[in-house]
């Protein structure tokens, strides 16, 4: 634990030396350029541990956002630097000093923490992928193990939600950092399975939580949307944040399929053939007229809409969350 | 036009086209299976894409079902074909071989005339004709058709065939073919026609009847063309070698006139006279593609008697039978002429024009005159005489004009000229009305005087005064008395006045040879004073030419004729007061004279259908009584005219009557099996089951394609498949950190 704190601390020095002013050559000599691949799912895919992809992603995506024009953002969540004279008392860091009797002092940490909520969709059909390296779930899951990541080294609270019909399984959330891994012993225990209900989970998901939160809903809210909207509107209305992360599967997004096809719902099982070549404008448009439908009743309720699918780079969720964080904090 | 399977039992086949039905129905189509959470939003477009779907599988359906049908028509070999089609192609064949014969056939090609091509040919057919059939040979000269029961008789019929210049096209010999085709039970009918295909080789305004006749073979009949023409032809020919006159007077000289004419790409050639075995004369002519030439040979003062000749040409070309015309002329003694006046005075001017003095003082007159006056005619022999003259004559007594008309039945010619001294109730009594053409009615002087009306004057009297001066000569005659006349029965008129009067009249008369009468009713004889009732004696020229031309027609010259065409009737009358029962016929073609009998009715020669080409001799009678006459053959020289029917001219001769054209035996084949068979519709059914294959190919390849070699990957898997620890940690390390 103290080996992977100080690991942590050896790549974020790097995150912070950057924010500091440090040229990127000094960056590159520091951390491995190869790290941005593994915002790649099919990269992150070689790698079956599932904390060492959680790190692997912020990693990559720390790396390539120093390299980005994204300086000004608040990724200085935990930075540490030794106590110098008329530096401010309260600031001094007891822990550190505590456990090293050395004198740091808790630059930039953040004055208010955001208590975070990983709300993940279990229905079937987020197990599903055509032609991808991850599923949605998996796709969702290693997202959400960057972010209890990155939320539990800024040292905020971070809690999961797993729902499909109704809430099945819940962790409260803490800010140590043995809440990470409790976060993802628990997202490796998840199985996508059975139908849903995404609009009465999150309303049942609104009741539960009593104090303003960030809620991540990570769903492919392959559903009517009328009622997800309701619910996601009766979260917001108990002042939570919310991002709403629609991951959809590759094939759901770009509809690689030719010829006749029989397509089965994961859910419900029904059937229907299609000639591909006909029907793909048409899919391809009414998916248009579902985002167009969220981004735009997501926008009026100050909701983040990010659409994502399996075959995109982990880096726009999480630049996602880090664009919310910046107008919580 | 009809629609046959050759193989109509494959045709059967067709009914496999329910086989992508059963198909269809039994297997229904399966697609590939996919998992597809986002089916909701497919199931929203789904329902016009369903009928996209469903058009398409029943285009496909169809395409599949088409194809299995065409293919089992292309097996089953249908084809179109007219009314001749024949089920049973061994059966035994009713045909019949029509040949034109016509002179172009002669044409030669490297040493082989088109009728030893079109005989080859159909020698080559004859071996090919199943046991049974019954053919028939026509020759389009003489089209009688006769059904032989074998090849071997028919082949022997066709040997002999030989060019026989007739002019006649084939159209008669494809009636009587359809005719004796109509007799025979045999279920296959078949017309070969073997021909240059020249123009006039088939009678295009005779097409009518030949479709209707082709059309009405029962059972139908198959029409094969074998054209046996060459489109680049060689040839020159001679069009036209004509003598100035055929029957001539003694002392005359002989004019022959010859047009050479280029049928081919032009070309030198040497026209030469060959007459009374002599070589009289060559002319070298240069001719333009196209173009004719014209030469004159002048034979002066011949003999009396009959003479031939034949012109020729050297460097003709290739067909050789119109490089040659013979013409024969016959040189008539001096013809008597008996004129009639009551005073001699009368008759000096009409004398004078057909006996010009300084003419009998050099004795090179036509016409010996003997004048008498009326009073002493009675007595007169007139058989002595071939024509005689009435000039301004009072009247006759009955018994006069009785012997006048004796003497017109018996083929005399009398010319009886009005004036001032005739008794019209004379010429009107019965007796006289036997011989004159018209009834007089009275002496008129007109105000102003009466042109002679030129342009219906086609008589052969006035064929002299014609062809001196087409235009004007007889314009420039006119009168200013004349005695008006009524034209009696069997009369005509010859010519007339600008008043409608009549000027000249006619009247034949049949017998042995037929005589004729011709009264002028202008007179031609000259008072004391010198005047006269026209301006003919003050027009010499034409009054010559006039009378010549009267005296000519009336002593029977004008209408022998002494050259003919191939294949038309020869007629030759002994002269008057001669009867034979037999002649002697030398022909171009025979070494030895052949005895021909003599018409009973009335002595005459008759030689039907003339054929051979050259010149003619018939003899009869020894002594003073010889008979000794010539004529000559020759071709119609339309038949030079090298000039092939166009396609769209066969088509219109043909009309709706399918026919086939083939040059060789084995486009003949070829042909038959089109016209027997039909046309196989086999090439055009192959590309479009071709297309339609590919068209189900690629409706198929479109419907059912598969995604682009990606395969999905198995759905559902779980989360965290492991994978080795070890690489784990290599990549750990690979971003410097450590594993927890």
């Amino acid at each position: 634990m103290k080996n992977t704190h100080f690991a942590f601390l050896s790549a974020s020095s790097a995150v912070s030396a950057v924010a500091l002013g440090s040229t990127r050559g000094e960056i590159e000599t520091r951390m491995p350029a190869a790290a941005e691949k593994y915002l790649k799912p099919e990269v992150i895919r070689q790698v079956a541990r599932l904390d060492l992809r959680a790190k692997f992603i912020v990693e990559g995506f720390l790396a390539g956002l120093h390299a980005s024009p994204f300086h000004g953002f608040s990724v200085e969540f935990s930075e540490h630097r030794k106590y110098v004279a008329g530096d401010d008392l309260k600031d001094l860091d007891w822990n550190v000093f505590a456990k090293t009797d050395r004198y740091y002092i808790k630059k930039f940490q953040a004055e208010t923490n955001i208590t975070g909520y990983l709300a993940m969709d279990l229905s079937g059909s987020m197990g599903y992928t055509y032609r991808q390296e991850l599923t949605k779930f998996e796709y969702s899951i290693c997202l959400a193990a960057a972010l209890a990541y990155l939320m539990i080294h800024q040292q905020d609270p971070v809690g999961v939600i797993a729902f499909d019909e109704r809430v099945r399984h819940s962790l409260a959330p803490h800010s140590k950092r043995a809440q990470l891994g409790n976060i993802l012993a628990m997202l490796a225990r998840l199985e996508p399975s059975g139908t849903t209900n995404v609009g009465a989970a999150l309303h049942q998901i609104a009741a539960m939580i009593r104090h303003r939160s960030l809620i991540m809903v990570f769903s492919d809210l392959l559903a009517d949307p009328e009622p997800i909207m309701h619910s996601l509107h009766h979260l917001r209305h108990r002042g939570n944040e919310i991002i709403l992360f629609h991951v959809l599967d590759e094939a759901e997004a770009v509809f690689p399929f030719e010829g006749v096809v029989e397509f089965e719902d994961s859910e419900t099982h029904d059937r229907l053939t299609v000639d591909c070549q006909s029907i793909k404008t048409d899919y391809l448009a009414a998916l248009a007229e579902l985002t167009s439908r969220y981004r735009r009743d997501c926008s009026s309720a100050r909701i983040d809409y990010v659409p994502l699918h399996t075959g995109m780079l982990f880096d726009k969720a999480l630049m996602s969350y880090l664009v919310s964080r910046q107008k919580k904090a | 036009m009809g629609f046959t399977l050759l193989h109509a039992g494959l045709a059967a086949g067709a009914a496999l086209a329910a086989i992508p039905i059963v198909l269809h129905l039994m297997l229904r189509q399966k697609p590939r299976h996919e998992l597809f959470p986002a089916l909701r939003l497919i199931r929203m477009r789904h329902r016009a894409n369903l009928r996209k779907l469903r058009l398409r599988h029943w285009l496909l359906l169809a395409a599949r079902m088409l194809l299995i049908a065409l293919m089992a028509l292309a097996l089953a070999r249908p084809s179109i074909h007219g009314a001749t089609f024949i089920p049973d192609q061994q059966a035994p064949v009713a045909a019949a071989f029509v040949f034109d014969t016509s002179l172009s056939m002669e044409y030669s090609e490297r040493d082989r005339t088109r009728l030893r091509d079109a005989q080859d040919i159909a020698i080559e057919i004859l071996k090919e004709f199943p046991e049974g059939s019954e053919i028939a040979v026509l020759d389009a000269a003489e089209p009688t058709a006769q059904l032989y029961p074998d090849a071997g008789l028919a082949t022997q019929r066709v040997e002999s065939l030989r060019v026989r210049p007739r002019g006649r096209s084939v159209n008669q010999a494809i009636l009587e073919a359809c005719h004796a085709l109509g007799q025979s039970d045999r279920t296959r009918k078949e017309i070969y026609l073997f021909s240059d295909l020249m123009a006039g080789s088939i009678d295009l305004t005779q097409s009518a009847p030949l479709q209707s006749a082709l059309q009405g073979v029962p059972g139908g009949v198959a029409v094969y063309l074998l054209d046996v023409g060459i489109s680049d032809v060689q040839n020159a020919f001679l069009a036209k070698a004509q003598p100035s006159a055929e029957l001539i007077p003694a002392n005359s000289d002989l004019r022959i006139e010859a047009v050479v004419q280029d049928g081919g790409q032009g070309c030198d050639v040497i026209a030469e006279l060959r007459f009374d075995d002599l070589e009289r004369g060559s002319r070298p002519l240069h001719l333009d593609k196209g173009k004719a030439d014209r030469v004159d040979f002048l034979l002066p003062k011949l003999a009396p008697g009959v003479h031939q000749g034949v012109v020729s040409l050297r460097n003709g070309g290739n067909l050789s039978l119109d490089d040659q015309r013979y013409v024969t002329v016959e040189v008539q003694p001096v013809t008597r002429v008996l004129l009639v006046s009551d005073v001699e005075r009368d008759a000096v001017n009409l004398r004078d024009a057909l006996a010009p003095p300084l003419f009998v003082e050099q004795k090179r007159s036509r016409y010996d005159c003997d004048w008498i006056a009326t009073g002493r005619f009675s007595g007169k022999r007139l058989a002595d005489y071939p024509v005689v003259c009435l000039v301004n004559v009072h009247g006759l007594s009955a018994t006069a004009w009785r012997a006048l008309e004796t003497f017109a039945m018996s083929g005399g010619g009398l010319g009886i000229f009005l004036g001032d001294r005739v008794d019209i109730a004379n010429y009107n009594q019965e007796a006289a009305q036997a011989v004159v053409p018209v009834r007089l009615t009275r002496r008129v002087t007109p105000a102003k005087p009466v042109f002679l009306e030129a342009g219906a004057a086609t008589h052969p009297a006035l064929e002299k005064l014609r062809r001196w001066d087409p235009e004007a000569a007889l314009a420039r005659l006119f009168a200013e008395q004349y005695v008006a006349v009524e034209p009696g029965e069997n009369s005509r008129r010859i010519l007339s006045f600008s008043d409608g009067s009549v000027a000249l009249a006619e009247r034949l008369f049949e017998g042995t040879r037929p005589g004729r009468v011709i009264v002028c009713t202008t007179s031609v004889s000259t008072d004391p004073k010198g005047r006269s009732w026209n301006n003919l004696p003050q027009s010499p020229i034409e009054f010559v030419m006039l009378s010549d031309g009267m005296a000519y027609y009336l002593a029977g010259y004008a209408e022998q004729r002494l050259s003919y065409q191939s294949g038309e009737d020869v007629v030759l009358r002994p002269n008057r007061d001669q009867r034979f029962g037999a002649y002697l016929l030398d022909t171009p073609d025979a070494d030895q004279p052949t005895r021909r009998s003599a018409d009973p009715s009335d002595g005459s020669l008759v030689v039907s259908s003339v054929e051979a080409l050259g010149n003619y001799r018939v003899h009869a009678g020894e002594g003073e009584q010889a008979f000794e006459k010539g004529f000559s053959v020759n071709p119609d020289p339309a038949e030079s005219r090298l000039e092939r029917l166009s396609p769209a001219e066969l088509s219109a001769g043909f009309g709706d009557v399918s026919y086939a054209i083939a040059h060789t035996t084995q486009e003949l084949r070829a042909v038959m099996g089109d016209l027997r068979i039909g046309r196989e519709l086999f090439p055009w059914l192959a590309p479009v089951i071709v297309l339609l294959f590919a068209l189900e190919h690629l409706l198929a390849n479109r419907f059912y394609k598969k995604a682009d070699g990606t395969e999905p990957r198995a759905q559902r898997r779980s989360a965290m498949q492991p994978v080795t620890a070890g690489r784990d940690a290599a990549l750990f390390e690979m971003i410097g950190g450590s594993e927890r």
